[in-house]
């Protein structure tokens, strides 16, 4: 499989906090990717520098062998690589469907977007039910699959997920991973930040370990799943 | 693309943006023809002029402050570029001010790219205090730059007086910049520029994560509405034919141009507008009436406070609540129990 999108050596800071320092992994296409570690150790900012709205310090980003270190986020966006941020960020006093209409927006989206919608609707046909109502009045799990499908407005060929299950009742939890396959299956590649190691590593085909921003350990899934340190740190076993 | 705020409910033939462009084009000849119809009405023009100029102003205010949501206290500073330009180029050269009306729009532009690119980085109300120092950095380039190597700039706080120009001439150009402000902000808002702009406004973060320039549209809209406020300024030149540095570039001009959107309804199309109506005609109005130079202030103070507390949409907002019981009036059987 080739890598759509590759990481090298990634490293970035907040100013003088230096978060990442040495990120390295590929993401192969068409398959689900997570990214697994305790809190702290750099998942959300390894997802801010790929899609480009935290500058890297040094190392590179590849999209489908492009060199994109140092692009700004809607250059990301126009190639295909849409994050869906943590905490959703929907617009709360905009209707379900303007929050997907707006997904759309850059160019190569908007011209498909009635087209789009369709298909997010006959993925989340709950979204369809509650077209006219404003995102803010969603429930939590609801809040969620708007904000995946105003993700997927965007035809993405990479849609970086981070921490989709946090805070969501477990039948929530289920129902959003099913999306995911799903959205795989459909030829979507999928990189997944998750806190439920567990869940990520029973759905993802690779997995990669960070640790206090830096990579520990890569590889697929099921081998990641079986390493003693992942097993005691993250699995609980 | 439709994502928009609250909307008003009123019927869709009305919001179309066609009849809105027709009623505006319809507003702009109205105006235009006062002189005609009321040659001496001199009182009248003079009104009329101080509207469309305040609404003009407030119109491009609108476009960063109230679409992209970044509040400029510092507006004044565009206000005075645009007057400067044209009022100097006029004293030096003798070049028709109203034929140097884009020049001076443009130069403000190209002003609001030098100041906007590194302060609209800044969130929340940093960026609006950054504006204040703009503002006020300006006002003081005004007042030093009286001349260089001989040549006449502003004459600093003694002022440009300027040549006399026909205030007829001045009245319709004024109607005309008019329409093609309230023009440029309708289409804005109904396009895809405008719907960037509302969705850095709330939520700037999610706006990023979809794909939207956000620097480049916020830079894009702090440019036209400089352009706005500049032509604003060659409009004032050319009517009043005096210009000091103290009211072109004057810290209560731009916090007029905060509170005639902010009264008539933050980030609409007719707010600044109406705002502009109350501000300038009824305030007018009352301070004439009253001989009081601080009354009209401490009114529009006060409307200001019920505004922000009661009704965000300001005048628009208050305007779309009568409606409901005047359609119920009209159709008394219709949702009657």
């Amino acid at each position: 499989m080739a890598a759509v999108l590759e990481i090298r050596g990634l490293a970035a800071a907040y100013g003088d906090l230096q978060a990442l320092w040495d990120v390295t992994f590929d993401v192969p296409e068409r398959a689900i990717t997570t990214l697994l570690g305790s809190n702290g150790a750099g998942k959300t900012t390894t997802l801010r520098v790929v899609s480009g709205t935290l500058p890297a310090t040094s190392g590179e980003v590849r999209i489908a062998g492009e060199r994109v270190t140092g692009r700004s986020a809607h250059h990301i966006v126009d190639l295909g690589v849409v994050q869906v941020p943590e905490g959703r960020h929907l617009w709360p006093n905009m209707t379900v469907e303007d929050n997907l209409l707006l997904g759309a927006y850059s160019p190569r989206a908007r011209s498909a977007r009635v087209a789009t919608i369709g298909e997010v609707y006959a993925l989340f046909p709950r979204l369809a039910e509650r077209r006219r109502q404003l995102a803010g009045t969603l429930s939590g799990g609801e809040q969620q699959m708007a904000a995946i499908g105003r993700g997927l407005m965007a035809k993405p060929t990479v849609l970086m997920l981070d921490e989709p299950s946090l805070g969501l009742a477990p039948i929530l939890v289920d129902e959003v991973f099913r999306v995911l396959s799903e959205i795989c299956e459909q030829g979507t590649t999928v990189l997944l930040v998750e806190q439920n190691a567990h869940r990520a590593l029973e759905l993802a085909a690779t997995a990669t370990v960070l640790e206090n921003g830096r990579t520990v350990l890569a590889g697929p899934a099921r081998q990641i799943a079986d390493d003693p340190k992942v097993r005691s740190a993250y699995l609980g076993l | 693309m439709t994502a928009q705020p609250p909307r008003l409910g009123l019927p869709r033939w009305l919001t179309s943006i066609w009849t809105q462009a027709a009623l505006i084009v319809a507003i702009g000849i109205v105006i235009a023809l006062i002189p005609v119809v009321q040659p001496r009405a001199l009182n009248l023009q003079r009104l009329a002029f101080f509207v469309l100029w305040y609404a003009i102003m407030a119109t491009g205010w609108n476009i960063i402050g109230g679409y992209a949501g970044q509040i400029s206290f510092g507006h004044s500073a565009f206000l005075g570029m645009g007057a400067y330009v044209s009022g100097v180029l006029w004293y030096t050269t003798k070049i028709d001010p109203l034929l140097t009306l884009p020049v001076a729009g443009l130069a403000a532009a190209a002003y609001s790219f030098l100041v906007g690119v590194p302060t609209l980085r800044l969130r929340g109300p940093y960026f609006a205090i950054a504006t204040i120092g703009v503002g006020e950095a300006s006002r003081l380039f005004a007042v030093n730059f009286d001349d260089i190597f001989g040549v006449t700039l502003t004459k600093g706080v003694t002022g440009l007086s300027l040549p006399n120009y026909d205030a007829e001439t001045v009245h319709y150009a004024t109607a005309a910049v008019f329409v093609l402000a309230m023009l440029t902000t309708l289409w804005i808002r109904r396009g895809v520029f405008g719907t960037g702009l509302f969705a850095i406004n709330m939520d700037r973060d999610a706006a990023e994560t979809v794909g939207v320039p956000t620097a480049r549209l916020q830079v894009l809209a702090l440019a036209v509405s400089a352009f706005f406020c500049a032509m604003a300024g060659t409009l004032y030149a050319a009517r009043q034919q005096f210009l000091d540095p103290a009211s072109m570039f004057g810290f209560d001009k731009s916090i007029a141009l905060v509170l005639i959107p902010l009264v008539g309804g933050l980030g609409t199309v007719w707010g600044p507008v109406f705002g502009a109506l109350l501000y300038s005609a009824g305030l007018d109005q009352i301070q004439s009436a009253s001989r009081n130079p601080y009354l009209p202030s401490l009114i529009y103070g006060v409307l200001l406070v019920v505004i922000v507390l009661f009704e965000p949409l300001g005048i628009v907002g208050l305007l779309g609540r009568l409606r409901a019981p005047l359609g119920r009036l009209l159709r008394p059987s219709e949702g009657a129990p």
